[in-house]
């Protein structure tokens, strides 16, 4: 088992062309006046307010999309709120749907913006799961490539990064917690329908009734972000693609006067906004919208359009400025909105309705239903749950233990909703299992290894049942391949086989200073081991291994007899624990990763006419901290010890200091100033103490000290002449592509050095 | 190829197309009612139209207006031009598709210097201000632009669609108003391109204040339009790809596709009842990216005709249809080889300067010019890399003056580029490369290199390739590369070769095959030491030289070349001071420095001898020879490896290890056997020759022979070759290995 530093990348390609469309959108914003018809449209209208009527008029509302445009609803429905205006009727596309549909079941303007302020939309919108529910074996697997294409069983696809909208799903649900036991979305606080659009047809599709958060996801299914939705048998899209503004559904449902926010943008499209294949395809999708929009204008009769001059659907961070501007395009129609206002009152039967809903913290449960599995069995899913019949359950537990099962990376999506029970609620479990593997590629350079390839394959449930098989070859000075075979059952104890072989040059220091020789090992280690994963992703387990180690010299001297290759074999006994909280892979914030190995060793076949011992017990620990203080600084404490019983020297269970990288040997520890290998010995005990500072966004910066010391007696441990001090300082950047890490360091060994890292670790 | 009708007449000018046999033969049957024939889009499934019309030309239908979109536009403008349906079909056949739907140029046309451009990196971006800039489609359509151009230069002199032999119009999509737009005049390539730009695929056309993507997307059937236009009875032949069903999106590019497409659905189907005879060819499972398949497509296009003969037969009663004459195998137009060039003009340069343009076209008002050599001009202009696109189009004045009408679209002044391969000796390697082009200078080229991996390397060259004006240009290079040093075959000592080279030099090129360089180069190599039992003092070898080159470059492409030829010859007369390390019988290091001067020549050349389809022989030889008062080891010929390196000298010779034989006069012949088995997988078996004098004082007939067999298998992948290789020196030594993935650099 080698645990190494690796990094984690979902879709990132889609997520940058993405942002640079984003940019380009804004900019464009930036050069376009936008004016109101509002004048123009309510004079005509105005004789609405009829003062001899004998019954309330219908009030309806009308909210369209525009991605984070749409933040702007929220301003409005304060300004309308506060004239004293309630609405009878919502429909809204979109974000439209988002923001009407929380407001239509009684949450708040002002719980509806905290909850916009405290989410990161980034992570909410690119499905990044949360590092910590992912799994070790999965921490390891997705942290060393940058590019990863799906394979089916026919086919290999492209890398095209699709969105499930998995967090975003998980979000709704939540919110949709409170209104489970309605079906129809007209017996809500206030009726409420939403616009989809059927892939298939092209058709509007009104969703009234079902899952809000499904009818809201689905509302907001943007072709080139998110996968459309399976609602009552038709696979929908975002409802803007054909009605992005159902002001026509609210009159036919009975509204008499109908209130518009409109956030789209009704400016000219110029050649430059279009020079990128992103935006050519975004625009070659909206070309229906804008006759629709027209006759949908005719049927409101308060038309606020908020000016969002400068503001693109993607501006998901700037939802304070664009949130005020609703605001204000609300205040500019005070006048008009406070006369309906009082026209309203003048009817006996008018009351404001309270808003103060809050999602559900727990409730009862009555079942669990599983859908969507075809592979992994529903009992696997079922046994996830501690609870039974008549338990209580919070929602946040739910919701971890639904991000833990996408964080198994078997599923494309997990998602849950609440049903109506006899005895509480039903929790649905809907799961979509992934395609049947995947095979990644990566990159990496850095200067103690220097360049590397690796081709991955990934491959589900072949031969059992929630097994993974995966494959990973390294191309580069120190090739390496490796297979592993292994079952992923949580807490069940999972059984797992491996084998890797690599081979890997190391220079002989003599006395940590002067290279005298140049050696290659190879190792190949098959082993087969049982482990099982706690919630908290503790991982605990142990197997036996067989082993089979050379070492040539290539370089200076040799093992002194006409000899210049040796090889054992050994049979080993070896146990893990291992925990890893971190939340960032390679510039962590907050968490600890804790690594606790023991291998009883002992030796089954020897080759050459070497002798260097019988049987040892290897001892290591490494304990990795994150320690956040405040929001930019971290300080990294580092605590390393490795121990050997035993008469035995075993090369491939040394114990050595130096190298800033990858780790090809559980005993080797990166060390500031130090090259690979550079200090060795049976015995070993070392400590960092790095402070990281956030600079800018993904940028940081690193001070390390290190000191440590390796002995073959474990009584010279403490020696401190023959220890080693180093010193570094690095800038590190977080990029798609994996870090970027360039240092200059040194040490008592080692005069001043630089080093550069590229890509992900493998 | 398509260009039959150019080959067949042997000169001349441009004659107008003669309409008056088409008029009187309208006259004569006047009360034939006006037929128009609407093309849909479809992408490769569109050659189906081919065999459609074939079969309404046998039952003597002659249409009087056609209307295409996309692929239909395609067919229906080559129809409307005067093209005989059979020469269309010829053009279907023959077409290499898969360059024409790119935009890769012929390595021929690439200047010198940007030959290696498109055989080194995995993939490049154009740089605008400091961020990467996202083409606005795959690809830009330089080759499908300049082809339809070709095709169109017979109708060149026709402004109005309707003037053609058969009135026609295609239909495009404006992105800006996301409205379908009628092209029925005008440049007519251009409007044929604009109506088959499907969104993503090709960047869309700018055409004065539009912008046009694929009509497809709105109306890939327009009906309405031909009716409009004054005709009596609709033919329709669909052959679009249906919508797909919700089952059958599973992937996000479908949802995508299907939400573009959607668009045009409710036109489709209000058209769709405008037509009177309907012809739907089946053409599943040929899908719109099938343009090889374009045999069996004209077949089923052909084969639902036929099979509706009997409809075809009873409509055309029904509307008392007598059979015309129709054009049959002839085309409709004289041809049109060669043109008298009375104006010149540019459009679209910006940064490019228009001396620049018209030095490089080389076309000048008073030429006479054959339109095969203005395409070649045209491709040489697009090989500088310094445009996405270079399209003419011919006009002519008022007072009947022809007009060449030349537009560009300038790329970034930036690329860069990004380059990876793997082999077993120099392990993986990456490469970020920075190239700028008409920079500086006019006509200047600055590449800056950056190799990570086990052998670093810092490369940048500057050089301004005037062509056969004199140019000039440098370049430096620096690597380190490990070396080993053996002690009875027992490598004892590693060490650093630190190499740094420079060259200044003036420069001739010619028609991009050939250059001639004469220059002073200066170059260093110290060794230093890394792993080592012994301590040594690092070991410099510094000289300088004034050298001449020549260089012709005839291949078709870099590797697995079909066809052409190569050749490298360089003299240099130098000095220089060189510092040797050696070990005396006590294991004491020794050191010798002493200056020397030597003159150098040396000569490379290798052919592609194709035998039969598959198979080829490529005969090489390389020549060293030097005569210095001392040689260094740097100096010397050396030999041995698979894989070629930056070091002077040196040449790979597979059966040895790297640099293992060295000495002062080499000739070294070899012969590979090529057999290309399966598309663009490659057997080869090559026997390696080398004569060497090792000794100075030694005459050619004193010297050692070494022989080696390599066999090996190559595949040329997407993102560079693929090969293993073994090779044995003959008759005894050690098999050795090695495997490359990836583009040289």
């Amino acid at each position: 088992m080698k645990e190494q530093f690796k990094y984690r990348s979902r879709n990132i390609n889609l997520f940058h062309l993405q942002s640079v469309l984003l940019d380009s959108i804004k900019v464009l914003l930036l050069t376009v006046f936008l004016f109101s018809f509002s004048l123009t449209i309510s004079a005509k209208k105005n004789n609405k307010l009829d003062p001899t009527r004998k019954t309330r008029p219908k009030i309806g509302l009308v909210l369209s999309g525009g991605g984070a445009k749409g933040f702007a609803h929220i301003g409005a429905l304060k300004v309308i709120r506060d004239a004293g205006i309630e609405v009878d009727y919502i429909a809204g596309t979109s974000m439209g749907s988002l923001v009407g549909g929380l407001y239509a079941i009684g949450y708040s303007p002002e719980f509806i913006e905290t909850l916009v302020r405290s989410q990161n939309w980034t992570d909410l919108l690119l499905d990044k799961i949360n590092r910590r529910q992912l799994s070790l074996d999965e921490k390891n697997y997705n942290e060393q490539q940058f590019i990863s294409f799906p394979v089916t069983k026919e086919k290999i696809s492209l890398p095209f990064g699709i969105k499930y909208g998995q967090n975003i799903s998980l979000l709704l649900s939540k919110l949709a917690t409170p209104v489970y036991q309605h079906q129809s979305f007209k017996n809500f606080q206030t009726p409420f329908l939403c616009v989809g659009t059927a892939i298939a047809t092209g058709e509007s599709v009104l969703i009234e009734e079902g899952n809000l958060a499904e009818a809201m996801r689905a509302s907001m299914a943007i072709p080139s972000v998110f996968t459309p939705v399976m609602v009552e048998g038709k696979l929908l899209v975002d409802g803007g693609l054909v009605n992005n503004f159902p002001a026509k559904e609210l009159a036919e449902r009975g509204c008499d006067i109908i209130i518009g926010v409109d956030v789209q943008s009704h400016k000219d499209f110029q050649i430059e906004d279009l020079s990128t294949i992103t935006s050519i395809l975004d625009r070659s999708a909206g070309f229906y919208r804008k006759a629709l929009n027209d006759t949908a204008m005719k049927y409101v009769d308060y038309y606020i359009q908020p000016d969002i001059t400068g503001y693109g659907v993607g501006s998901f961070g700037d939802y304070d400025s664009i949130m005020l501007r609703g605001e204000r395009a609300g205040l500019e129609n005070l006048s008009r909105l406070d006369s309906l206002a009082i026209y309203l009152k003048s009817f006996p039967d008018y009351e404001l309705k309270i808003r103060d809903l809050e999602p559900m913290t727990h409730f009862v449960l009555d079942s669990v239903v599983v859908m969507g599995n075809k592979i992994v069995p529903t009992e696997t899913l079922k046994a996830l749950f501690d609870e039974e019949k008549g338990d209580v359950i919070e929602v946040e537990d739910l919701e971890e233990l639904i991000e833990q099962i996408y964080g198994s990376l078997f599923f494309k999506t997990a998602k849950y909703s609440l049903l109506p029970g006899n005895n509480g609620a039903i929790v649905k479990l809907e799961v979509e299992e992934d395609e049947l593997g995947s095979i990644g590629l990566g990159l990496h350079y850095d200067s103690d290894y220097k360049a590397g390839i690796l081709i991955t394959s990934r491959f589900r449930n072949l031969l059992l049942k929630n097994t993974l098989f995966e494959t990973t070859l390294g191309l580069s000075e120190n090739p390496h391949f490796g297979l592993k075979y292994y079952q992923n059952r949580g807490l069940l104890p999972s059984f797992g086989f491996a084998a890797n072989w690599f081979s890997f040059s190391f220079i002989d220091y003599v006395n940590g200073k002067d290279k005298i020789g140049e050696y290659q090992m190879s190792n190949l280690l098959v082993e087969l081991y049982i482990q099982s994963v706690s919630r908290k992703n503790i991982s605990l387990g142990g197997g036996i291994q067989m082993e089979v180690s050379s070492l040539r010299n290539d370089i200076g001297i040799d093992f002194g007899v006409n000899n210049s290759q040796f090889s054992q074999t050994f049979f080993n006994f070896f146990a893990f624990l291992k925990v890893d909280r971190w939340d960032h892979s390679f510039f962590p914030h907050d968490g600890g990763k804790l690594d606790l190995n023991a291998i009883f060793i002992t030796e089954f076949l020897q080759g050459g006419n070497m002798n260097f011992g019988e049987k040892a017990t290897v001892l290591s620990a490494v304990y990795d901290k994150a320690i956040p203080l405040g929001s930019k600084w971290t300080l990294r404490p580092r605590a390393s010890v490795g121990l050997t019983f035993g008469t035995g020297l075993y090369m491939s269970h040394l114990f050595t200091l130096g190298g800033q990288g990858a780790h090809y040997l559980p005993g080797m520890t990166s060390f500031s100033g130090l090259d690979v290998f550079q200090l060795s010995g049976t015995q070993m005990l070392a400590g960092r103490l790095r402070l990281q500072y956030n600079i800018y966004k993904r940028h940081y910066v690193m001070a390390t000290v290190d000191a440590g010391n390796t002995t073959f007696n474990k009584s010279d441990l403490f020696y401190i002449d023959n220890s080693a001090i180093g010193y570094g300082l690095t800038w590190g950047y977080s990029s798609i592509i994996g870090p970027i890490e360039l240092s200059v360091m040194g040490s008592n060994y080692r005069s001043i050095s630089g080093y550069l890292n590229i890509g992900f670790w493998f | 190829m398509l260009n039959r009708y150019c080959i067949l007449s042997v000169l001349f000018i441009l004659i107008q197309f003669s309409r008056t046999a088409f008029v009187s033969a309208q006259e004569s049957e006047k009360e034939n009612p006006r037929i128009g024939l609407v093309l849909s889009g479809g992408g490769a499934r569109g050659f189906a139209h081919i065999g459609v019309i074939k079969v309404l030309e046998e039952e003597g239908i002659n249409v009087d207006i056609v209307g295409g979109t996309s692929m239909g536009a395609v067919v229906g403008g080559l129809y409307s031009m005067g093209y005989s349906i059979y020469d269309i079909e010829q053009m279907a056949l023959t077409q290499d598709w898969d360059l024409v739907l790119n935009d890769k140029v012929s390595r021929r046309d690439r200047g010198v210097y940007e030959k290696i451009e498109s055989e080194r990196y995995v993939f490049s971006l154009g740089l605008k201000g400091r961020k990467i800039s996202i083409p606005p489609g795959l690809v830009y359509g330089q080759n499908v632009m300049l082809m339809l151009t070709t095709l169109s230069n017979p109708a060149y002199h026709v402004e109005n669609f309707s003037d053609l032999d058969k009135s026609f119009f295609c239909m495009a999509t404006d992105l800006l108003s996301g409205e379908a737009v009628k092209l029925d005049t005008g440049n007519i390539a251009l409007a044929i391109k604009a109506s088959m730009s499907v969104p993503s695929a090709f960047a869309p056309v700018k055409w004065g204040n539009y912008y046009f993507v694929d009509g497809g997307v709105i109306n890939n059937f327009p009906a309405k339009e031909v009716k409009d236009l004054g005709t009596d009875y609709l033919i329709g032949v669909d052959i679009s790809t249906p919508l797909y069903k919700q089952d059958e999106i599973t992937n996000l590019v479908q949802v995508l596709s299907q939400s573009i497409f959607l668009n045009g659905e409710d036109s489709y189907n209000k058209n769709l009842k405008l037509v009177d005879l309907f012809i739907k060819p089946e053409i599943d499972p040929f899908t719109a990216f099938d343009f090889e398949m374009a045999d069996s497509i004209i077949i089923r296009g052909e084969k639902k005709a036929r099979e509706m003969i009997p409809q075809i037969r009873a409509f055309l009663d029904s509307i008392s249809y007598r059979k015309e004459k129709v054009r049959g195998d002839q085309n409709s137009f004289p041809s049109m080889d060669v043109l008298y060039v009375d104006h010149v003009q540019f459009d679209g340069n910006e940064r490019v300067s228009e001396s620049y343009l018209k030095n490089k076209l080389d076309v000048f008002p008073g030429d006479l010019i054959s339109i095969k050599e203005l395409n070649d001009r045209i491709n040489e202009l697009y090989g500088t890399k310094l445009f996405h696109m270079v399209d003419y189009r011919l006009s002519r004045t008022g007072n009947g003056e022809t007009v060449i009408k030349i537009s560009v679209e300038e790329a970034s002044l930036f690329d860069l580029n990004i380059g990876a391969h793997y082999n077993d000796f120099s392990k993986a390697a990456l490469l970020l490369n920075l190239t700028a082009r008409n920079f500086g200078a006019k006509n200047g080229r600055l590449s800056v290199d950056l190799v990570l991996g086990t052998i670093a390397r810092f490369a940048a060259e500057y050089v301004v390739d005037n062509g056969f004006k004199p140019g000039y240009g440098a370049d430096l290079i620096a690597f380190s590369q490990p070396g080993l040093s053996y002690d009875n075959g027992k490598s004892t000592v590693s060490y650093n070769n630190g190499v740094f080279k420079t060259h200044g030099f003036g420069l001739l090129s010619f028609k991009n095959l050939l250059s001639f360089r004469l220059g002073y180069s200066v170059e260093q190599v110290t060794v230093s030491q890394d792993v080592s039992i012994y301590d040594f003092d690092n070991a410099d070898n510094i000289s300088g030289a004034v050298f001449a080159d020549v260089m012709l470059d005839y291949y078709d492409q870099l590797y697995f070349p079909n066809k052409g030829l190569y050749f490298y010859g360089k003299m240099e007369l130098g000095a220089g001071e060189n510092t040797d390390i050696d070990l005396d019988g006590s294991s004491n290091v020794i050191y010798d420095t002493y200056d020397y001067d030597y003159s150098a020549l040396s000569f490379q050349f290798n052919g592609i001898v194709p035998l039969h389809k598959r198979w080829a022989v490529i005969p090489d030889m390389y020549f060293y020879k030097i005569i210095a008062s001392k040689l260094p080891n740097s100096k010397a010929a050396r030999f041995g490896g698979f894989q070629p390196s930056y070091f002077s000298n040196y040449t790979i010779f597979p059966g040895y290890k790297f640099m293992e034989i060295d000495g002062h006069t080499a000739i070294n012949p070899r012969v590979s056997l090529r057999y290309n088995f399966w598309k663009k997988h490659y057997l080869t078996a090559k026997g390696n020759f080398l004569s060497m004098n090792l000794d100075l004082d030694k005459t050619i007939d004193e010297n050692d022979f070494y022989t080696s067999w390599q066999l090996s298998y190559g595949y040329f992948s997407p993102l560079g070759p693929i090969t293993l290789s073994m090779a044995k020196a003959y008759p005894k030594g050690k098999m050795y290995y090695d495997i490359n993935i990836g583009f040289r650099f």
